[in-house]
């Protein structure tokens, strides 16, 4: 059944904006368009990002195991990206560090100020000079780092060396006991709820 | 803990148990890319005409079968000669399958009109069996053009004029418009019956 179009497909365009309009309306729901709330997760008063994204990441896990053992789904079909180990290390870090700074990640800073966030808006440009900057210096700094250590299109289980359903089955472990420590924390450190 | 997280978590628990003892499944069969299918069904390589069919048959091409995808009673009635008569509902069965899995032969599938046809050709294409075709326009086109052709041309139309002498020509070999074969074929004229004439029915109701 899956996938309904193509890579190549215009309609993937058409999908991934219905796809962008319901992820930003769901971001800005749950109150992601907050700065506060997002930098919380690093200061330790406010542990919500990590439990919806982990909870995203589980829950698309399974749904897709589900699909595939009911028939539904291939992976051969399914579009994956290559995994490039350092780059992907270094990348984070530095986005890890504009998230702190912030106070955004790209992807909810754009409900944000969709909603009128000042501070989001001077996110986005700072963002965009970022890309500017990395495009025009990516021969220069970027080329060699970025194609280094190559690991191709590999999934979790076949880097651990198990079955995929287990691989799953322990990241699903690994989330809630993450779930558990983070409200243990917050009970002994008696962190209160913010309202924002 | 509040009792909806633990729910929530032995869902999540449960399934992921069920997936870790399940591994990933490999596709076991192959189907066309719908992007692909579509692309080949605009094709109009796909089709034969009658008159390139006739061609074929008058020449017994040896790398042709025909298969007519009809129910039997049609069959039985009139068919192409060298045609292997598996009714569409059929087509795809155990043992009717080695008609349509082999490199040898170009498979070309025909009906009365061209649904029945195409239908076996899209099901033989998305199954991945590409050798195969349908005969454009059916018997219907095959009755019309080849066993009764009419003159269209006109005096200094060399292209239908030759068209024409050449479905002339297949018709002698096919024997048609001899009586014998209209009444045989597909194409029973239907016999005219008498206009009835209705009685006209007396006003009844209203304002009369």
């Amino acid at each position: 059944m899956a996938p309904i179009f193509e890579f190549t497909s215009e309609w993937n365009l058409l999908a991934a904006l219905v796809i962008g309009f319901a992820f930003g309306w769901v971001l800005e729901r749950a109150g992601f368009s907050t700065s506060r709330k997002l930098a919380g997760v690093f200061y330790g008063y406010d542990f919500v990002v990590i439990k919806v994204f982990f909870t995203a990441a589980i829950t698309a896990a399974l749904g897709l195991l589900l699909l595939n053992s009911m028939g539904l789904l291939y992976f051969d079909e399914v579009w994956m990206p290559t995994t490039y180990l350092l780059p992907t290390i270094v990348g984070g870090l530095i986005m890890g560090a504009g998230f702190v700074m912030g106070g955004f990640c790209p992807g909810t800073s754009v409900p944000a100020a969709a909603i009128g966030k000042i501070d989001a808006m001077v996110f986005i440009f700072g963002m965009v000079i970022g890309i500017y900057f990395y495009s025009f210096t990516y021969e220069w700094l970027w080329e060699d780092l970025r194609n280094s250590t190559n690991l191709g299109k590999i999934k979790m289980g076949e880097f651990l060396g198990i079955n995929e359903g287990l691989a799953v089955l322990g990241f699903v472990i690994i989330a809630f006991v993450t779930f558990w420590m983070v409200d243990t924390i917050k009970k002994k450190f008696k962190i209160e709820d913010v309202n924002y | 803990m509040k009792k909806e997280y633990l729910i929530g978590i032995l869902i999540f628990l449960v399934l992921a148990v069920f997936v870790a003892f399940q591994g990933v499944k490999e596709r076991d069969y192959f189907e066309t890319k719908p992007d692909q299918l579509f692309l080949d069904l605009i094709e109009s390589t796909r089709y034969f005409s009658v008159e390139e069919v006739a061609q074929m048959i008058i020449s017994q091409d040896p790398s042709i079968q025909l298969i007519d995808v009809r129910d039997a009673e049609f069959y039985n009635k009139f068919s192409l000669s060298g045609a292997i008569n598996i009714p569409l509902n059929e087509l795809f069965t155990e043992e009717n399958i080695a008609y349509l899995d082999q490199d040898v032969y170009k498979t070309i599938f025909f009906s009365n009109g061209n649904s029945d046809a195409d239908v076996a050709w899209v099901i033989a294409n998305r199954m991945g069996y590409n050798n195969t075709f349908v005969m454009l326009g059916g018997l219907n086109t095959w009755v019309d053009n080849i066993l009764q052709p009419r003159d269209n041309s006109v005096i200094w139309d060399k292209v239908n004029d030759q068209m024409y002498q050449y479905r002339r020509g297949a018709s002698i070999y096919f024997g048609g418009e001899s009586p014998q074969v209209e009444a045989d074929d597909a194409t029973k004229v239907k016999t005219k019956k008498p206009p009835l004439k209705r009685k006209k029915k007396e006003v009844e109701g209203g304002c009369s």
